[in-house]
């Protein structure tokens, strides 16, 4: 039986794993189930990284991120007072749903919970909670975007890859938050999508993992919604633009947006809401503060003035000076330019106070953006077709 | 041998994300191999980051199987600890009408109120 699991069969179980994991959580019966997933997700990604992964040293790669996490205190604010106390309440509770209560609302409530929803799975597994080991749970998430990586970027490339990875990443690998998980999920929906776009032929095998990827992308946080649907209205536009309809590829992007769109729902339903919604971004206060030039000098400062984004925005304009590939630079600036048109709305219209939210966010909210610069420019330098 | 799969820049760029990994763990994360040891240890880590009021009151509120407790003006105010509070002692969940109401050792307690207990950082009493 084994021997029917090939290897993109075998990436698109572990995505299965995570999702079916979230969908055992809606109803609070399925405890043994979730333990058995969770055994599952283990066995899926340990089958493929013996098996079929080409690059041994991400097995090596994986295990010493498991170490650093567990040698860590989980210490920041968002990572303690969101993420794992969501995945605390999943775990006392035994569902996702206990958001309806709109109980705690400093910790968000009304935000996507897929990932803390993993991580209460791996404290079932365990069966008790402490204040180490849960955050694991986020770390493990990484092992089927960084597989893809691999499976595209072969050899030396994946490596120098990973280092840059790394670079933008770093903590957010390990520490409990999940600003790490929507950079490497985004890269990797950005490059299917790109795929799926542009070399039409043997899409199909790839739908999967589009889907896949892209539904825990959107569940993860906000912006991997807004990440998503700069991405969907990137390839809408080619469609557009080169008169190449793919109305597959759209029912596609609809589907992938669903799982979210009934989160909403729900919390509109059972008007959950967090301390910020309260006095919630509005269009009065995009109004009024979109005359004020030095917001606009604030937001591109912490913004596209960081280091790290700026590296990246090099090395991918070098590369695609040197390497000329037009179609490839055009995906790439469009997704960047409406992300950052976003977050620029998003800035404007914030209800707190502009610089302490530019300071506590924008380093963190920029990383996709940084990490998909890199990923591009790699590709666009060593130009071979994925597959 | 192309740039690929060339060996001696692998091992290069091998060396390099270690030297990224043993950064990141020790300088730019506080690392411990003592947390990783215990790392699957029940309830353990907490003593490392959170106020030992906040310990006790985990503490009491587990002992006596508390479903709901209530706490003081004072520290309802203080976000840090009321969050910290919120987070460490859940499934039990905090209640702001009840009478029964934890104070800080440090705080005033009013005219009005009486004390029922006293710990080594909170006082309970009934208003």
């Amino acid at each position: 039986m084994l021997k029917l699991i090939n290897k993109k069969n075998n990436i698109v179980l572990i995505l299965i794993t995570i999702i079916t994991n979230y969908i055992f959580f809606v109803i609070p019966f399925f405890e043994l189930i979730i333990k058995i997933n969770f055994i599952l997700f283990i066995f899926f990604s340990i089958f493929y990284l013996i098996i079929y992964e080409k690059n041994k040293f991400l097995i090596i790669f994986i295990i010493a991120l498991i170490f650093i996490n567990l040698g860590l205190l989980t210490e920041s604010w968002d990572a303690r007072s969101i993420w794992l106390f969501k995945s605390k309440q999943i775990f006392f509770e035994n569902t996702i749903l206990f958001s309806k209560n709109n109980y705690a609302q400093f910790s968000h409530p009304d935000y996507p919970n897929i990932a803390p929803a993993f991580s209460a799975a791996l404290a079932k597994l365990v069966g008790h909670w402490n204040e180490i080991f849960p955050k694991l749970g986020f770390s493990l998430m990484f092992i089927p975007g960084l597989i893809l990586l691999s499976k595209y970027f072969d050899g030396n490339k994946f490596l120098i890859l990973l280092s840059l990875t790394i670079f933008v990443i770093g903590k957010y690998f390990v520490n409990g938050e999940l600003d790490g998980l929507i950079s490497v999920y985004f890269v990797v929906s950005a490059l299917i999508i790109h795929k799926m776009n542009f070399n039409q032929n043997n899409i199909r095998s790839d739908e999967f993992l589009y889907l896949g990827f892209a539904v825990i992308l959107t569940l993860l946080k906000l912006e991997g919604l807004v990440l998503l649907l700069c991405l969907i209205i990137t390839s809408v536009f080619y469609m557009l633009v080169n008169k190449k309809t793919n109305y597959r590829l759209m029912i596609l992007f609809f589907i992938s947006l669903l799982p979210i769109i009934m989160w909403n729902l729900y919390c509109f339903y059972y008007d959950i809401n967090n301390a910020n919604t309260n006095y919630a971004y509005s269009l009065e206060g995009l109004l009024s503060s979109i005359y004020i030039f030095k917001n606009f000098t604030l937001i591109t400062e912490y913004l596209i003035f960081n280091e790290k984004f700026l590296l990246s925005l090099i090395f991918f304009v070098f590369s695609v000076s040197y390497y000329r590939e037009k179609k490839l630079f055009n995906f790439v600036f469009l997704v960047i330019l409406l992300y950052i048109g976003a977050l620029f709305i998003v800035y404007l219209s914030t209800p707190l106070e502009i610089e302490w939210h530019l300071n506590s966010s924008a380093n963190r909210v920029i990383k996709p953006i940084s990490l998909l610069l890199f990923t591009f420019g790699i590709y666009n330098i060593f130009n071979k077709n994925i597959n | 041998m192309n740039f690929i799969y060339n060996k001696k820049i692998k091992i290069i760029l091998i060396f390099i994300i270690f030297i990224q990994l043993i950064f990141l763990a020790n300088f730019r994360l506080n690392f411990k191999i003592e947390i990783f040891k215990k790392s699957f240890v029940k309830n353990y880590g907490a003593n490392y980051i959170l106020p030992k009021s906040v310990l006790e009151l985990k503490f009491i509120s587990e002992r006596n199987n508390y479903k709901k407790i209530n706490v003081s003006n004072e520290i309802k105010d203080n976000d840090f600890l009321l969050q910290r509070i919120t987070e460490f002692i859940y499934p039990t969940k905090l209640d702001f009408d009840l009478s029964e109401i934890f104070y800080l050792q440090s705080e005033k307690i009013p005219f009005s109120c009486g004390k029922l207990k006293e710990f080594e950082y909170l006082v309970l009493v009934k208003c």
